[in-house]
């Protein structure tokens, strides 16, 4: 158990910036999740912190040692690898087995208690019996139990997951995703997180950092992650937010902002700390269970295009003035294709941006 | 700036295991392989290479000879048609080229015309032909080429007689010196072409040809515009390689007694080199021999890998297109393609008889006796060499494990260090260079120091040159395995704590052990059978009781003494047996190998 800190490290492959002048921190004890999309470099940071990759900038730190350059296996932090990485020529009990015989003599473990140690951590996750399998002979999720089983029977101070559910089907991902939050608070354990599932990422962690191009763009709390991104990206990177170009009319004294989309007036808030003059261009973020259909002070004209029936919600699909706007809506109402909708949303759940920032997300939709 | 930074970074992924693995190969690589190269330049620069090229032996402006002898002669009391193939000489360089550019055009013809039937045409005994295709390829030095020889002598050769005594035509015919040297080298080097074609149009994704078929491309004409295409750096890479074989190729030239070739020259200028020194215009040879090698190993090392199309499309695997045959196909498959195949394969079936008959004097052999093979032990020389090629071979083979591991691990996990395409490109290019460039480069490089081949003989020197002349084959081996063998294997282990020797023993070895032992068994067979440095250096000292001599060494020797080839096919069964076995236990292991990781 053990708190990291990143300081400024930078990461470059040739003249791609895999990483680029991350800080942070991250708390004993903590699930703190690295999430963004492929090529963010998510990954290459977890591998900089296992010390697979020496950044070419930065330092890290586990706990107040400066780790930066030393070995992977100087470090004590266990990784669990996207594709497990089982060894197929040992069985599931020399696969657990393997970092406590590296260690045998430093910890003065005697055959005995390696055998335990290594047959409890397989019951904490739900293997025992298998032991004297090979990983070939296991399912996909069995051997995402071992490889976990493998991390952690060393007690690492910092246990490291790479997209660890990816390989997965859909239902045993939840289950796993359930298992791996409910062992990671009994045992305590510091444990970063890598994936590009933002539902994944927000249900399993104390704090999620967002990535895009090897830069940090927010650290923060799911829920607040959620509500208040800081940042165009990180807005409609979570959740299924519709991103709407508008001008900015005018602040009124209220804190509120009047802009315009198209040629319609609405109500909208300023994104925190961001400077947004009248007569400015601007995007309009708009989360879809936030949109309503009906009339109240604050409301949008579109015509619907197309209605998807997602189960406990319809997704409808509307075009305001050429640009897409989604709402979930009850799925017992019908609309009838093209005809002209009115939405209402209130003023504080639409947060307004700087043009500046679409460059970067309009990069990531190609 | 900058750039020193990121040098050191790199240093630091370095421990010291990873430092001896990326050092050794190189060093080694450097004295053994590149220094003698540069002394071959060096000497070649020195002595004047203008010399060479106006000397009417290797640049003759006016040819000499006929490519067809015809004459009507009286034979045994008859008269016949009398048809020989000779060859015309333009002297030794430009023989050489012709040759080798003959060679290589025939073999290729053949070759993927073979590759091209038995990978698309399903028939009866298709899997018994493809090994009947590949049984030219089983190394006998020597003996196959004096069988080919034999086939085609115009007095006591089966062609003729089969001809003028069995069909009572009144013809016979031969072929003789240049020629022969062609012949011999197509029939052996045409497998060549054939297997790097097969392996290509095995990998063609068949939707690519289904895809022409279903806008109307069919026969010759999918052929031409699909299949040749997509098969073309398999094509290619076969037809560099059987290039530079025929161009170094001394075997073919001492049996059909042609020195009107680079190799032969090369070679017989050894042949004066045991008083201690060896003629200048040796080392201007090899280096135009190098120099024409390396020209077509770079450019179709460069055109193959530009033209690795044939696996782009997606998809996992695929059975291979294999259509049925009609009866005319068949009838050609079973008329044609079989006894072509099977004339291909008689020198290797032809060394079978030579080693079991008493004599084959006359057209057919007569008698049988277990007395040649006997007489690899009973005969004290042959004995003696068939141990200094164990010795040598099995030393040269350690050394080639080491090399080759270490090579292809730095290569394949430092892949992102700069340089590392050069390291990559020491290891693979031995397989491009003549052997007697390397033999001339040793001689001049380590004559004067205490590894020299004239005061201490080959002992040391032949298993140094052995292991890199055949470290391609494991190393490429090696480096197979590596590229199957996920690097999160190993980083898993570094990860729970074990450091880089202990990653290696535990994880790596293990899981490419049998990528090692198939490389290492294939670099033992050319180990055995390597003939140009063996008859060159490795004769520096003669042979007699306690020669130093290799098993190849003897055999040449042997050839052209009565009775020898008898002996020497012997030699060539015992080489066959092995080759065989190792062969099979390469496949039986590679039937082994797997491959894992993850899903």
């Amino acid at each position: 158990m053990a708190r990291v800190k990143l300081e400024r490290v930078t990461k470059r492959f040739g003249t791609v910036v895999a990483v680029d002048n991350v800080t942070l921190g991250i708390e004993d004890g903590e699930l703190f999740t690295f999430l963004g999309p492929s090529g963010c470099g998510k990954t290459t940071t977890l591998r900089v912190i296992a010390g697979f990759e020496i950044p070419d900038n930065g330092r890290v730190y586990i706990d107040n040692d400066d780790v930066t350059f030393k070995k992977p296996y100087e470090r004590d932090c266990a990784m669990v690898f996207q594709n497990y990485a089982l060894w197929p020529h040992m069985t599931v009990f020399d696969n657990v087995a393997y970092g406590l015989k590296v260690r045998r003599k430093r910890l003065k473990l005697t055959d005995e208690e390696i055998r335990k140690r290594v047959l409890e951590v397989l019951e904490l996750v739900g293997l025992r019996g298998l032991e004297n399998r090979y990983p070939l002979q296991l399912s996909g999720g069995q051997q995402q139990r071992v490889a976990l089983a493998r991390a952690l029977v060393v007690q690492p101070k910092v246990l490291l997951l790479d997209e660890p559910l990816s390989n997965l089907d859909a239902k045993l991902r939840l289950r796993m995703r359930e298992e791996i939050k409910k062992l990671q608070k009994q045992l305590g354990i510091t444990t970063i997180y890598v994936t590009h599932d933002q539902e994944e990422a927000m249900s399993i962690s104390d704090r999620i950092a967002i990535m895009n191009r090897g830069k940090v763009l927010q650290v923060g709390k799911p829920i607040d992650v959620y509500n208040k991104p800081t940042n165009l990206f990180v807005a409609t990177f979570i959740g299924r937010s519709s991103a709407l170009r508008c001008k900015i009319i005018e602040k009124e004294p209220s804190g509120y902002l009047k802009v315009v989309i198209g040629n319609q007036v609405i109500r909208a808030s300023p994104a925190p700390s961001k400077t947004l003059s009248p007569g400015s261009s601007a995007v309009a973020i708009m989360k879809p269970e936030d949109v309503k259909l009906g009339i109240n002070d604050n409301v949008i004209r579109g015509i619907a295009r197309m209605s998807l029936f997602l189960g406990p919600h319809k997704q409808l699909i509307i075009y305001v003035a050429d640009q897409r706007l989604t709402a979930y809506i009850d799925p017992e109402i019908e609309i009838e294709p093209n005809s002209e909708v009115i939405l209402r949303i209130r003023p504080d759940e639409i947060l307004v941006f700087p043009e500046e920032e679409w460059e970067e997300v309009k990069l990531e939709e190609i | 700036m900058r750039s020193m930074k990121i040098n050191t970074s790199f240093l630091k992924y370095l421990d010291p295991v990873l430092a001896f693995q990326l050092i050794f190969p190189i060093a080694m690589l450097m004295v053994f392989l590149i220094a003698p190269l540069l002394s071959v330049l060096m000497v070649s620069v020195e002595y004047n290479p203008v010399n060479v090229f106006t000397d009417k032996t290797f640049v003759s402006p006016k040819p000499r000879g006929q490519l067809l002898f015809i004459r009507e002669i009286s034979f045994r009391g008859e008269d016949i048609l009398l048809l020989k193939l000779q060859g015309i000489s333009l002297g030794a360089i430009l023989n050489s080229i012709i040759n080798a550019s003959v060679v290589t055009l025939c073999a290729t013809i053949i070759g993927v015309f073979v590759a091209f039937i038995l990978a698309r045409y399903n028939f009866p005994g298709r899997s018994a032909l493809r090994i009947i295709a590949t049984i030219p390829l089983l190394l006998t030095p020597f003996i196959n080429a004096f069988v080919i020889k034999k086939m085609f002598d115009w007095r006591d050769g089966l062609i003729s007689w089969f001809l003028n005594d069995v069909l009572h035509l009144p013809i016979r015919i031969g072929v003789e010196s240049l020629a022969g040297v062609a012949l011999a080298q197509i029939i052996t080097f045409f497998p060549i072409v054939y297997l790097n074609t097969h392996a290509a149009m095995v990998n063609i994704d068949p939707s690519l040809e289904e895809q022409a078929e279903n806008l109307g491309a069919k026969g010759f004409k999918l052929f031409r515009t699909v299949t040749l295409p997509l098969s073309l750096p398999g094509i290619a890479a076969g037809a560099a390689l059987v290039f530079i074989f025929s161009l170094e190729d001394v075997a073919g030239p001492i049996v059909f007694n042609e020195p009107r070739l680079m190799s032969y020259q090369i070679f017989s200028m050894f042949l004066e080199a045991t008083t201690g020194q060896l003629s200048p215009a040796a080392a201007t040879l090899a280096l135009v021999m190098l120099i024409i090698a390396l020209i077509a190993f770079m450019s179709i090392k460069k055109y193959v890998s530009l033209k690795q199309y044939a696996m782009l499309s997606r998809g996992g695997r695929w059975k291979p297109r294999l259509k049925k045959l009609g009866k005319k196909g068949l009838l050609f498959i079973y008329l044609v393609f079989l006894p072509m195949l099977l004339f291909f394969a008689f020198p290797q079936i032809g060394v079978f008889i030579y080693a079991f008959a008493e004599q084959w004097r006359g057209a057919l052999p007569e008698g049988f006796t277990f007395s040649h093979m006997a007489s690899i032990v009973n005969d004290p020389i042959v004995f003696r060499g068939l141990i200094n090629s164990l010795q040598y071979s099995g030393l040269a083979l350690a050394l080639i494990i080491l090399l080759g591991v270490s090579a292809s691990y730095v290569a394949s996990r430092l892949s992102h260090l700069p340089g590392m395409d050069i390291l990559d490109m020491l290891v693979t290019m031995p397989i491009a260079l003549p052997g007697l460039v390397i033999a001339v480069g040793y001689f001049f490089f380590f004559k004067d120091t205490p590894l020299s081949p004239i005061a201490l003989g080959p002992a040391i020197l032949l298993p140094l040159a052995y292991s890199v002349r055949r470290l391609p084959f494991t190393a490429r081996a090696v480096f197979a395995g590596l590229q199957q063998l996920h690097m999160a294997l190993e980083e898993a282990a570094m990860n729970l704590g074990a450091s880089r020797l202990r990653v290696l023993k535990d994880v790596v070895l293990p899981l490419i052990g049998l990528n090692i032992l198939s490389g290492a068994l294939i670099s033992f067979v050319y180990c055995m059978s390597e003939v140009s440095v063996s008859i060159t250096l490795g004769g520096l000292k003669g042979i007699g009781e306690q020669h130093q001599a290799p098993l190849t060494f003897v055999m040449k020797d042997y050839i052209t003494r009565v009775g020898g080839p008898h002996i020497v096919a012997a030699l060539g069964v015992l080489l066959i047996s092995v080759q065989i076995a190792i062969i099979v236990t390469i496949n039986y292991v590679l039937k082994q190998r797997y491959a894992y990781i993850g899903v």
